[in-house]
């Protein structure tokens, strides 16, 4: 199996080639997402003088970061479209839907991630660190 | 050529005449005092002081102390070399308390008390230098008179009054002569002395003494040692001539209502005799005493028509003093930038710069504590992220990360952050507590209001809880115990996530060392903001500043000082504790009841005939000259000083400062912007020339009352000065005219003889006539020729009686001038 047809095939074979595909695209995704953090951290740092603490700092950036992501991720979903025959479109066959798990897993992930960082960044701005105050 | 002129007031009312010397003299040239004059004064009241000039007081104070009284009259009764058996008994306490309790006797031990006598002879040296520095030297213009004056009821004047003239004979080998003007009372409206046996006693004592040196009879000779080794002797009598007044008229005239009135006057006689009215008197007077006309003793009619310039310039001064410190203490309204401001409308506005100014503050006072050096050359902030690092490499000695951090910031451990923030944080705490004066200080400066202070401390104090409870939500506390659990809690904290994937794992861990170095200061610098917080609302003494002393406003001070400022404007009633206290609103009252006292001899006229119109008016034009809607400090202390400081000066003397630099500035003031403009007196003569006649012929009767046998009175003759005193001729020869010419009234001449010409002499007409020769032709002497004379014999006699005291003891204390043998005194 190459890697085209790891990422962009929308043919199912059978239940390992699934659970690969899914890992490998979950693996992709997290590997993408902390590029982009990553990037974000660096090419955003705090500034000197910044109120803000730099543990919420990096929170706001990895927030930032998921956005991002699921923009990246849906140039991805795209091109996975594009590349489709139009005879790998079986619309009434139910394997067709199970071959799409690994992108909706990703795509839900990340909304779920969103709202539980979210959710912690909140928390942790309210309890404002004291060395800012 | 100007004579020097020593001037020497003896007790309260010594002082009260000279401060009125100078005062006429202030009024009429803006100055004091001239310099061929010295004005000196002998008091052994401790609490009684000059009052307030516009300019440098020039009265000279000496203090005769009679403190250790009982151990200074012992120490002269010991003297072998002195002449002791006039000295009273030493243990007693006399009639009152102050000074010289009234006792003659007390005066005098006062006078020759070492100390004291030393004193006195330096203060009379040292005027007599100054007075002498006049250009012509051994002349007669050169030589120095001497006036004495002063009361002869209490016992400090009629103690010292004849001591006092020889020592100054002794002590001023070229002197002119030396003059005595003493007042004594009058029967008042009453005509009764139940309850003043001591000042009528005291009186006939002293004039007994006077006569006892002065009269022909006894000759006396005035021969002693003083304390100081000198000795004395003297043939002649102690005054050349000694003047008696009272507030009593000879004639038909009403008394003079008040004893200030008389203290006028008296200072009005001797103002005129340093201005040019001695000089007048004494080419008549030669004449008078070569044909027996005139005696050693006299008394003169003065009265006067006057524009009280000087009068209405103080009042003035004392209103602007009053709203200034109204101003100061004002607890609704403050001035910013020129406008008016309503407290409680500015207070959300206030609280909010406040708390601002606050934080401020305490970020400053946290800075400063970043900087504290925890190695040589190594700020603790600049340290953090080393040891951020050394943690994240494990590159430090420790067991485990968690006792490398917990040996930084415990208190149990040595050499650490801990102990370097403790040693440093009173460095943070002078910042916040010069911030908090340099707030409160900066306020007051700039809106001179008490009240806004006040409410901005009160608000610092809120500041302050608040800050100590958003302190107590984070759990920080000043108990060091507490903290080692707070520490625990907080390495636990800092080893947790550090964000080792994005390679931030030392910029977060140096961020929570920063957290934790931040809670540190907290917990050291709690207790000195609870101690602040206290010394504000309820310290009895400021907390300052280690290096320079600056004191930390306080709550307690600044109402002390609002009350004080409230009780010198005279907002609140006088207590009995308030003997002392300088009251604006007194001296204000005091001086309208001046100006509206008919009872003295002085006509006070106005241009528009009404008191509160020309109050008004200057007031108005005082404000327009200065530019003004309001007064501020810079009128009374200038711009440079701070108003704060000017406050904070010891609470004892604030009082007198405050009343005494309000009104002299604003006197200035005033006179700098001449708010209140000068009148021609003749214009009213000529206006209303009866009233003019009704208060010149007050002139004509002695101020004491004589004729004891119904016959005998005073006379005028051509050898006894009788005249008008004005500003020039013409103005003088307009008013006589008019009198002459429209109502027919000649007492008044304006040739050579009648008429003193005083150039410098502004706002007032002066009329005067000596006295000293009877009718029957004998010269005037108290001791035959008053009224009460008989009376005060009696009184003399027999008040010793009620109160258990032998004739003898009665002499002692007050007459120590003559010893005890009933023929001397009778």
């Amino acid at each position: 199996m190459d890697i085209s047809s790891l990422f962009f095939s929308l043919e199912y074979r059978d239940i390992p080639d699934l659970i690969l595909r899914c890992i490998a695209l979950l693996l992709m995704s997290a590997l993408a997402l902390w590029v982009i953090y990553l990037a974000l951290v660096k090419l955003f740092p705090a500034k000197k003088k910044s109120a803000m603490p730099r543990e919420i700092l990096l929170k706001l950036r990895f927030l930032t970061a998921l956005p991002v992501f699921l923009v990246v991720f849906s140039v991805y979903i795209y091109f996975f479209v594009k590349t489709a025959k139009p005879s790998d479109l079986q619309w009434q066959q139910p394997t067709f839907y199970v071959t799409l798990l690994p992108q909706f897993i990703v795509y839900v992930s990340v909304i779920m991630l969103f709202l539980i960082q979210y959710n912690g960044y909140m928390k942790a701005l309210k309890k404002t660190e004291v060395s800012h105050a | 050529m100007p004579k020097p002129t020593i001037i020497i007031g003896i007790g309260t009312s010594g002082l009260r005449v000279v401060e009125q010397v100078q005062h006429f003299y202030y009024e009429n040239t803006g100055k004091n005092k001239p310099d061929h004059v010295e004005y000196l004064y002998l008091e052994t009241d401790e609490n009684s002081y000059p009052g307030v000039t516009a300019l440098k007081n020039e009265i000279k104070r000496v203090y005769l102390d009679l403190r250790e009284k009982e151990t200074m009259i012992n120490a002269l009764k010991k003297d072998a070399k002195l002449d002791g058996s006039w000295l009273p008994p030493a243990g007693e306490t006399g009639d009152n308390e102050a000074g010289a309790g009234g006792w003659p006797a007390f005066g005098r031990a006062a006078l020759w008390g070492h100390q004291n006598f030393n004193q006195v002879a330096t203060s009379i040296n040292n005027a007599y230098a100054n007075v002498g520095n006049i250009e012509v030297k051994n002349t007669e213009d050169s030589k120095p008179a001497v006036f004495i004056v002063g009361s002869l009821t209490g016992g400090t004047g009629s103690g010292v009054f004849i001591d006092l003239a020889y020592m100054v004979r002794n002590l001023i080998t070229d002197i002119d002569d030396v003059f005595g003007l003493f007042l004594i009372p009058g029967l008042g409206k009453e005509g009764g002395t139940a309850g003043k046996e001591t000042i009528y006693c005291n009186t006939y004592a002293a004039l007994k003494s006077l006569d006892y040196f002065t009269g022909k009879k006894n000759g006396t000779k005035y021969e002693l040692s003083y304390p100081n080794g000198s000795r004395a002797r003297f043939e002649k009598s102690p005054y050349k001539l000694a003047q008696i007044i009272s507030q009593d008229y000879d004639g038909p005239v009403p008394s003079i209502g008040t004893l200030d009135g008389l203290y006028k006057m008296a200072g009005l006689y001797v103002f005129l005799n340093i201005y040019g009215l001695r000089e007048k008197r004494m080419r008549r007077l030669v004449d008078a005493w070569g044909n027996d006309q005139m005696g050693k003793y006299g008394t003169f009619g003065l009265s006067a028509i006057q524009y009280p310039k000087a009068q209405l310039e103080e009042f003035l001064a004392v209103e602007l003093s009053m709203d200034l410190l109204n101003r100061w203490i004002d607890p609704h309204m403050y001035y910013a930038q020129g406008n008016k401001v309503q407290m409680n409308s500015a207070r959300t506005i206030i609280r909010r710069d406040t708390f601002a100014h606050f934080e401020k503050l305490l970020r400053e006072a946290f800075d400063i504590l970043n900087t504290v050096e925890v190695e040589k050359g190594r700020q603790i902030i600049n340290d953090l992220p080393r040891k951020a690092k050394s943690v994240n490499t494990k590159q430090h000695n420790e067991e485990s990360d968690y006792l490398y951090i917990w040996k930084l910031f415990s208190s149990q451990h040595a050499g650490n952050y801990y102990e370097a923030v403790r040693n440093n944080v009173q460095k943070a705490r002078d910042i916040v507590l010069a911030g908090i004066h340099d707030w409160i200080a900066g306020s007051v400066n700039r809106h001179e209001n008490l009240y806004l202070a006040h409410m901005q401390l009160q608000i610092i104090v809120e500041a302050i809880d608040s800050c100590l409870n958003y302190w107590k939500n984070l759990k920080v506390s000043g108990q060091p115990a507490k903290w080692e659990a707070m520490l625990d809690q907080q390495i636990k904290w800092m080893l947790k996530k550090r964000y080792k994937s994005v390679f931030e794992q030392n910029n977060v861990l140096t961020d929570r060392l920063q957290n934790t170095f931040e809670l540190l200061k907290m917990h050291l610098f709690a207790h000195k903001l609870v101690d602040l917080r206290k010394n504000i609302v309820e310290g009895d003494f400021a907390l300052a500043t280690f290096d320079t002393n600056i004191e930390l406003p306080r709550l307690k001070r600044l109402d002390e000082i609002i009350a004080i400022i409230g009780r010198t404007a005279g907002k609140e009633e006088r207590q009995k504790s308030d003997k002392q206290l300088n009251v604006l609103r007194a001296r204000r009252d005091q001086i309208l009841d001046d100006l509206k006292d008919t009872s003295i001899p002085i006509l006070r006229v106005y241009p528009s005939n009404d008191l509160q119109y020309e109050v008004e008016k200057s007031k108005l034009k005082y404000m327009q000259g200065s530019a003004k809607s309001f007064p501020t400090k810079n009128d009374v202390i200038g711009e440079q000083v701070s108003l704060w400081s000017y406050l904070h000066q010891a609470k004892d003397t604030l009082n007198k400062t405050l009343y005494s630099t309000c009104i002299s500035q604003f006197e200035r003031e005033v006179r700098k912007h001449n708010s209140v403009e000068d009148m021609v007196i003749s214009t009213f003569v000529e206006k209303e020339p009866k009233e003019a006649q009704r208060i010149a012929s007050r002139a004509l009767n002695a101020l004491v009352k004589v004729n004891p046998d119904q016959t005998t009175t005073f006379r005028d003759h051509m050898n006894i000065p009788k005249l008008v005193i004005g500003p020039d001729q013409p103005t003088i020869n307009r008013v006589v005219e008019k009198f002459t010419e429209d109502i027919n009234f000649n007492d008044f001449s304006n040739d050579e003889n009648g008429v003193l010409v005083i150039p410098g002499l502004k706002n007032i007409l002066v009329f005067y006539a000596e006295k000293g020769l009877m009718n029957n032709s004998q010269l005037f002497n108290p001791t035959q020729h008053l009224r009460y004379i008989d009376n005060l014999k009696e009184l003399y006699d027999d008040t010793p009686k009620l109160r258990g005291k032998s004739a003898q003891d009665w002499h002692i204390i007050r007459m120590p001038y003559i010893k005890f043998a009933k023929e001397d005194i009778r």
